[in-house]
């Protein structure tokens, strides 16, 4: 059944990259947490408890923006390894921690594939995703400045830590529940979650981290040397296969522009006689490859540029 | 690379908004909920400020669109993506 199904084996691949994900990062597993620790005993890996916190990529923009934090930064070193590494190997690989390891983003995700489509709202082509984005990123790092710190309130991975605490029969962390710990909660599962085409809105909108590394994704990806999903213009029919498989709704037919190989510069898009093939928007894209499996003409590759 | 248009900027400045707006609520609850009601007296004020923003931003693009539609002027790139075929049909 998988091989007559790509798609359905590469979300199962992705599905044992995510349970790997849990085993690293979060509690009461926390491999990479507890291996830090031993390394660092001083550092908050080594003193607090170990999980996901202790490696927290969305702390740091909260902190970098509270100056009474700042003496404390140093103590904390493993909080901005990840915010180092990450956008660092998106620059290379792009976001491959979002689509292949990342658990907050794929449980929503997931557990939208149990409502059928025509129950979820589709952001892509109605809403202007990426601007939006950047403007909810660029709140975060101005609102704790006039009002308090809120990547804490607006935090999916803390979230997840504590439904997989709950899981294994600690349910201490919803003790403590802000109103907007509640919201974020909500809208993280709900509306931008099992009713949102791809079930990503979160990722989508509100997750730092995903900015900071997509971000780091466009701005590398036309280096020789960076692997992407490329489409290959002159094998894609634009068929739509692609862009409706895609989780973040990053895939285009109507841009042809970049980064189609081969593709002729001056070539006039709209002309009738012209191939229009899809483009993959690199803000967005999470390397997560559903698109490379769905394709039936082989027109996408996760490939180095040449 | 293009230079943001009006809808680009307009996005930009609602994502911002939005999070200021969750700034409020977050500064308004203590947490550990005791029912006071903290959170309920900051969504009176964030709902009116949304809904006039949502308003604003629903009415700002309905008018350039008709306004676009009426002029002839709705191949306009920034309208091409509100259409939905596929690139199939496009061919």
């Amino acid at each position: 059944m998988l091989h007559s199904n790509p798609v359905l084996a590469n979300r199962l691949k992705r599905l044992a990259g995510y349970a790997v994900g849990v085993v690293l990062f979060y509690a009461p597993f926390a491999l990479l947490i507890r291996g830090f620790g031993l390394l660092f005993p001083a550092s908050t890996a080594g003193t607090s408890i170990a999980d996901v916190h202790s490696a927290c990529l969305r702390m740091p923009f909260g902190w970098l923006t509270q100056p009474w934090m700042w003496p404390t930064l140093g103590s904390s070193p493993i909080s901005f390894l990840p915010l180092l590494i990450l956008p660092l190997a998106a620059i290379a690989f792009g976001p491959l921690f979002c689509g292949w390891l990342c658990p907050a983003g794929a449980f929503p995700e997931y557990l939208g594939r149990l409502i059928p489509d025509r129950f979820k709202f589709d952001f892509h082509g109605r809403v202007d995703i990426v601007p939006l984005r950047y403007g909810f990123f660029a709140g975060l790092l101005i609102v704790p400045f006039v009002a308090s710190s809120i990547t804490c309130s607006l935090c999916n991975f803390g979230q997840m830590q504590n439904i997989i605490s709950a899981v294994f029969g600690d349910r201490s962390g919803f003790a403590y529940f802000s109103s907007m710990g509640i919201l974020a909660a909500t809208l993280w599962i709900v509306p931008l979650g099992m009713f949102t085409k791809g079930g990503r809105g979160w990722c989508l909108f509100l997750c730092p981290a995903g900015t900071v590394m997509g971000l780091s994704s466009k701005l590398t990806a036309r280096l020789p040397w960076t692997m992407r999903v490329r489409v290959d213009a002159s094998a894609c029919t634009g068929c739509g296969t692609c862009e409706d498989v895609c989780p973040m709704r990053a895939i285009d037919p109507m841009e042809v522009s970049v980064p189609i190989v081969n593709a002729d510069p001056d070539a006039d898009p709209a002309a009738e006689d012209l191939p229009v093939a899809h483009a993959i928007n690199n803000h967005l894209c999470i390397e997560c490859q559903d698109c490379v499996s769905a394709c039936p003409s082989n027109a996408l590759k996760y490939r180095r540029l040449r | 690379m293009r230079a943001p248009g009006r809808t680009q900027i307009t996005s930009f400045l609602a994502g911002v908004g939005a999070i200021g707006l969750a700034g409020v609520l977050t500064r308004a609850c203590p947490g550990g909920c005791s029912s006071c009601a903290a959170c309920a007296t900051a969504l009176v004020p964030m709902g009116i400020s949304a809904t006039a923003v949502g308003a604003a931003f629903v009415g700002s693009a309905t008018a350039r669109k008709r306004r676009a539609t009426r002029d002839g002027s709705d191949t306009a790139p920034e309208f091409i993506g509100e259409r939905k075929h596929s690139g199939r049909e496009h061919r």
